[in-house]
C-alpha cells in the first residue's frame, strides 16, 4: 500500500521569546491509503493544531508534511489554496455550510471552484447523494435541516471532489447519538466503499471506536497508538476505554 | 466606571464607529454651512436687494434644515442599531455579569455621548473651514466682490447645529434603550450563530409582482409625463403612489427572479463562485428591499434635483439680457379707457421726467382672433391646460403696426411695413417657436368672420416688449393698424430708460415709487426693473442652487451610509462564510474578486433603478426648465453623475477595502 501522508518529526510554537508554547513537539507518522486515521486526545493536547497544519491552515515551525508526495510545508499561499481545493475534503464540527445555499448548491459550491464543467455537476451529485441517502433533503436550506442531515450533506461536500485525504474535526461533537451513529455510518461508507482516506480528531471513545487506526496525543507528543486489527467495534472500544482511562488518570498528578 | 468601561469600547471599535462618526460629521458640517450662510455675507459687497435674497435664502435654508435634520436623525437610529446588532454578544456577556439593561443602556448613552461629541467638533471645524469656501461660490453666484477675507465663525449656525443634534442624540438614546429592553438575554449571547431563515416566495408570485411592478412603473412614467410638473393634480400623485410602489415591488420580486434566470444558465450559475455570490446577493436583497426602495428614491431624488437645480438656475440668468430691453417697465390691466400710463403717472405727480432719458407708452390689444383660430387642435391639446393657458374662447393679444414700429425706434431698429391682409407673429418663448413655425409653414392663413390674414414671414419675430424677468410674450399677433382701432385694450405698458448713472437712478426711481405706491391706489402693480430682474434671477437661482445642493448632499450621504453600513455589517456576520471557502481552497484573490462583485452588485441596485427614474424625471423637469429660458441640462446633469460618481464611488471603494478588512482579519 502507498503511503499518502507523511508527517516527517514536526513542531509547533506559539508565543515569543520567554513564553513558547509546545503545542506540537517532534510528531512524526504516516498514513496509508485507504485508511481511516483518528486522533484522540484530550482539551489542549495539541490535536486540532495538528490538523490545521495538515490541512495547510496553519503552518509548522519546523519538519515536513507530505501528501501524496507534495511537500505542503514548502507551498505558496496561492498553491496552498489550490491543494486544498484539489487534494483535501473538509468535516467541521459545526457542519460549516452555507446559509444560503440549499444542500445540493453546498454541495455544487465544492466542485465549481474547481472549474468542474457545468453539465457534470449536477450528475455527479445525484450519484453521492443516492449512494449516502440524502437525495430528499438537497433541495432544502441549512435551516431546514438537523444537524446529523447538515452533517451528511458536509459529508458529500467533502467527498464530492474525490480529496486524497478527507480530514474530520469532530464530526459529531454536535450531535446528539442517534445522529452520530447514522453519520459515522456514512463516513464508515466513505472509507470502506468509497475507498476515500480519513483522518478525523475527535475526543469521543465510541465515535473513535470505528476508525482503523487511533493515535493518542498528550501535550503535544504521540503518547499510544492502537489499530484495530481484526477486532470487533466492541472489544476495539474497550480498548480505547482503557487508553482513554490512562491518559485522563495519569496517578502522577493525583495527590 | 462606566465612563472608563464607554471611553475604551469606543477605543476598542473605532472601526466599527467609523462610518458612523463620518457620518454625523458630514452631517454637522453641512447643517453648520447652510445654516451659516447669513453671517458669512458680511466678507461680500451687496447691495440692499442683494442683502434681502440672502436673507430670504437664509429663511428657505432654515426651513430645509428641519427637513434634512428629520432625514439625519433617521440615518443616525439606523446606523447605531448596525453598531448595537454589531456589539449583541458583548452586551449579552454585561447583562450574564449582573449588569442591568438600564446600565447597559446607560453605558451605551455615554459611548454614544462621546462619538456625537466628537462628531459635533469635527463637523463645526470642518464646517466652518468649508463655509469659507462657500462665500467665495456665493461671491461668483452674485457677482459681487469680497471686501476683504475674514474668517467667520457664526456662533448662531453652531448653537443652532448643536440643538439639532441635541434632539437627534435624544431621539438615538430613546431607541437605544428601546432596542435594548426588546432583547431576550439568550438572543444577543447567541446573535453570531443563528441561522438565517431564507423564505424565498415562490417564483410565479414573484414573476406576478415583478409584472405588477413594472406595469405600475410605466403608468406612473406615463402620467408623469402626460402631466408634466406644474399641475399638482390628483392624476400626479398617483404617479408618485404607483412609482414608490412600482419600486418597492421590483425590489421584493427581483432577487427570486434572477436566481430563477440565472439558475437556468447552467454554465453561468455553476462557474467559480457565482453560485455563492448570487445567492448571497438576493438573501441581501430579499431582506432589505425596504431599504433598497428607500435608497433607490433618495438617489432619485439627489439625481432630479442636482441636475434640474443647477440647471433651472443657469436657465433663470441666461434668456435675461434678451428679455429685458428697458431699464424698466410700468404695467397696468384692464384700462380700457384709461389716458397712457406717463400721462396719469404724471399726474399722480411722478417725476418721469426727471427720472428718465426717454420714455413711451404702448397697449396690447385683444385681437380679433381666437387661440384656436391660430394653433392646431392637437397643440391646444397639448399647451392648452398646462403652462400656456391657451384657451379656445380666449383672444391673442396684439399690437398695431405703428406701437411696434415705435417700439423699433425706441431701440434703434429698423420699422417694419405691412400690407393691410399680412399679419406678423412675435414670440420670446424659444419653447414654442416649432411649433408656430409649423404652422405657418403649412396653414398660415389667419381667418375671423370675414377677417383673412397671411403671414408676412414664415417664422416669428423674437419680440420682448417689457421687461420681465421671464418670456411674458408667449404670442403675440403684430396686425394693421386698422384691425385694432376698436380693440378693447388688454394691457398698458411704459417702458423707459433711466437718465445719468442707472445704480443711482434705480434708487431714485424705487423711492418715487414708494411715495406714489402709498399716496395712490392706482399703481397697485410695481414696476419691473431691469437691475431687479437680474438681481431676483440670481436670487432665485441661488436658492435653487443651494437647496439643490444642500438636499442633493444629503440624500446621496444618506443612501451611500446605509449601504455601507448594511454590507460592514454584513461583512461582519459572515466572516464565517468567507472562512469556510478559504478552507476548502478558494483562493484569497478569488475571494476578494467575489466580495467585489457582490458589494458592486448591492452598491448598483438602487442606483440602475433610481438613473431610470431619473433620466424619466429629468425629461420632464427639462420642459419646466426650458419655460424659464433656454438651458441645456445635459451639462448639470453631466456635473451631477461626476459628483455622484465621486461620493457613491468613496463610499463604495470604503465599504469594499472596510469589508475585506473585516473578512481577512480573523485566521
Amino acid at each position: 500500500m502507498k503511503t499518502l501522508l507523511q508527517v516527517d518529526n514536526i513542531q509547533k510554537y506559539y508565543g515569543n521569546k520567554g513564553n513558547v508554547t509546545k503545542a506540537l513537539d517532534h510528531i512524526h507518522f504516516n498514513v496509508e491509503e485507504g485508511e481511516f486515521v483518528g486522533i484522540m486526545g484530550p482539551s489542549g493536547s495539541g490535536k486540532t493544531t495538528l490538523l490545521n497544519c495538515i490541512s495547510t491552515l496553519d503552518s509548522v515551525s519546523s519538519g515536513h508534511i507530505y501528501i501524496d508526495g507534495d511537500d505542503i510545508t514548502a507551498l505558496k499561499p496561492k498553491a496552498l489554496a489550490n491543494f486544498r481545493k484539489d487534494k483535501l475534503g473538509f468535516i467541521f464540527q459545526d457542519f460549516n455550510l452555507l446559509d444560503t445555499l440549499t444542500g445540493f448548491e453546498n454541495i455544487a459550491l465544492a466542485l465549481t471552484i474547481r472549474k468542474a464543467p457545468a453539465h457534470l455537476i449536477e450528475e455527479q451529485i445525484h450519484t453521492l447523494a443516492h449512494k449516502l441517502e440524502i437525495e430528499d433533503i438537497l433541495s432544502k436550506y441549512p435551516y431546514e435541516l438537523s444537524g446529523g442531515q447538515k452533517q451528511r450533506i458536509a459529508c458529500a461536500r467533502a467527498m464530492i471532489t474525490n480529496p486524497a485525504l478527507i480530514l474530520a474535526d469532530e464530526p459529531t461533537g454536535a450531535l446528539d447519538s442517534k445522529s452520530a451513529r447514522l453519520l459515522l455510518e456514512s463516513i464508515d461508507y466513505l472509507n470502506t466503499s468509497l475507498g476515500a482516506t480519513i483522518m478525523m480528531v475527535t475526543h469521543d471513545a465510541f465515535t473513535a471506536s470505528y476508525a482503523s487506526r487511533i493515535l493518542f496525543i498528550k501535550d503535544g507528543r504521540i503518547f499510544n497508538e492502537l489499530v484495530r486489527g481484526n477486532d470487533s467495534r466492541k472489544v476495539f472500544f474497550n480498548r480505547i476505554i482503557e487508553v482513554v482511562t490512562l491518559l485522563g488518570g495519569d496517578t502522577n498528578n493525583v495527590l | 466606571m462606566y465612563f472608563k468601561l464607554s471611553l475604551r469600547n469606543v477605543k476598542r471599535s473605532i472601526k466599527d464607529y467609523l462610518i458612523y462618526f463620518l457620518t454625523l460629521t458630514f452631517g454637522v458640517c453641512l447643517f453648520y454651512i447652510f445654516n451659516a450662510l447669513e453671517a458669512q455675507q458680511v466678507m461680500l459687497e451687496m447691495t440692499a436687494s442683494q442683502m434681502e435674497i440672502i436673507q430670504m435664502l437664509s429663511d428657505v435654508m432654515s426651513v430645509v434644515s428641519v427637513f434634512v435634520s428629520v432625514i439625519l436623525c433617521f440615518l443616525v437610529i439606523y446606523a447605531n442599531n448596525f453598531l448595537i446588532k454589531r456589539r449583541k454578544k458583548e452586551l449579552g456577556i454585561y447583562l450574564t455579569l449582573g449588569m442591568q439593561k438600564k446600565t447597559v443602556s446607560k453605558l451605551l448613552l455615554i459611548e454614544a455621548l462621546i462619538i456625537d461629541f466628537f462628531a459635533l467638533v469635527c463637523g463645526l471645524v470642518v464646517g466652518t473651514f468649508l463655509s469659507q469656501a462657500l462665500s467665495i461660490l456665493t461671491a461668483q453666484l452674485f457677482e459681487v466682490n469680497l471686501k476683504a477675507f475674514t474668517f467667520i465663525f457664526s456662533s448662531d449656525a453652531a448653537l443652532k447645529t448643536m440643538f439639532y443634534f441635541v434632539i437627534i442624540f435624544i431621539f438615538v438614546v430613546c431607541f437605544n434603550t428601546y432596542t435594548i429592553t426588546k432583547y431576550e438575554l439568550i438572543d444577543l449571547l447567541h446573535a453570531d450563530r443563528k441561522n438565517e431563515t431564507l423564505k424565498a416566495p415562490k417564483f410565479a408570485i414573484s414573476l406576478l409582482l415583478f409584472l405588477l411592478s413594472m406595469s405600475s412603473l410605466l403608468v406612473a412614467y406615463y402620467l408623469a409625463f402626460k402631466n408634466g410638473l406644474t399641475n399638482f393634480n390628483i392624476e400626479f400623485l398617483i404617479a408618485i403612489f404607483l412609482g414608490v410602489m412600482g419600486t418597492y415591488l421590483f425590489y421584493v420580486s427581483i432577487s427570486n427572479l434572477l436566481i430563477k434566470l440565472i439558475g437556468n444558465c447552467k454554465g453561468l450559475y455553476y462557474k467559480n463562485l457565482n453560485l455563492f455570490i448570487l445567492k448571497q446577493v438576493s438573501s441581501k436583497l430579499n431582506s432589505h428591499h425596504i431599504s433598497m426602495t428607500l435608497i433607490c428614491l433618495m438617489l432619485f431624488l439627489t439625481l432630479g434635483i442636482l441636475s434640474t437645480g443647477l440647471s433651472l438656475s443657469k436657465s433663470f440668468t441666461k434668456d435675461l439680457e434678451r428679455l429685458t430691453p428697458f431699464d424698466a417697465t410700468f404695467s397696468r390691466l384692464d384700462t380700457t379707457d384709461a389716458p397712457p400710463l406717463s400721462t396719469s403717472l404724471k399726474a399722480s405727480g411722478f417725476p418721469l421726467d426727471e427720472l428718465t432719458e426717454s420714455y413711451m407708452d404702448f397697449n396690447l390689444y385683444e385681437s380679433p382672433f381666437h387661440y384656436s383660430d391660430f394653433f392646431t387642435e392637437d397643440i391646444m391639446l397639448r399647451y392648452g391646460e398646462n403652462f400656456y393657458n391657451f384657451r379656445e374662447d380666449t383672444a391673442i393679444h396684439a399690437i398695431k403696426l405703428s406701437d411696434f414700429n415705435q417700439l423699433r425706434m425706441f431701440c434703434n431698429e429698423v420699422p417694419l411695413s405691412l400690407q393691410a391682409h399680412e399679419y406678423v407673429v412675435t414670440s420670446s418663448d424659444m419653447n414654442l417657436w416649432p411649433s408656430i413655425q409649423s404652422i405657418l409653414k403649412t396653414q398660415p392663413t389667419l381667418t375671423r368672420r370675414t377677417i383673412e390674414l397671411v403671414p408676412k414671414f414664415d417664422t416669428p419675430i423674437d419680440l420682448s416688449y417689457e421687461t420681465n424677468f421671464f418670456s411674458s410674450n408667449m404670442l403675440t399677433l403684430i396686425l394693421p393698424d386698422h384691425l385694432l382701432e376698436h380693440a378693447p385694450i388688454s394691457r398698458q405698458h411704459l417702458n423707459l430708460n433711466y437718465k445719468g448713472d442707472k445704480t443711482t437712478t434705480e434708487i431714485a426711481f424705487k423711492e418715487s415709487f414708494d411715495v406714489l405706491f402709498k399716496t395712490s391706489d392706482e399703481f397697485f402693480i410695481p414696476p419691473i426693473t431691469k437691475i431687479e430682474s437680474y438681481e431676483s434671477s440670481f436670487g432665485l437661482s441661488t436658492i435653487v442652487t443651494y437647496i439643490g445642493i444642500y438636499l442633493g448632499f444629503v440624500f446621496l450621504i444618506a443612501s451611500a451610509a446605509i449601504l455601507a453600513l448594511q454590507q460592514l455589517s454584513e461583512a461582519t456576520d459572515h466572516t464565517k462564510r468567507y472562512e469556510l471557502l478559504r478552507k476548502i481552497g478558494v483562493s484569497k484573490s478569488e475571494l476578494n474578486r467575489s466580495l467585489f462583485t457582490q458589494i458592486a452588485i448591492y452598491f448598483f441596485a438602487p442606483l440602475s433603478l433610481a438613473l431610470i427614474h431619473a433620466s424619466v424625471g429629468i425629461a420632464i423637469a427639462n420642459d419646466v426648465v426650458k419655460h424659464f429660458g433656454q438651458s441645456n441640462i445635459a451639462v448639470s446633469t453631466l456635473y451631477t453623475c461626476l459628483f455622484l460618481l465621486l461620493v457613491y464611488g468613496t463610499y463604495f471603494l470604503a465599504t469594499y477595502f472596510g469589508s475585506k478588512h473585516v473578512i481577512t482579519q480573523k485566521k
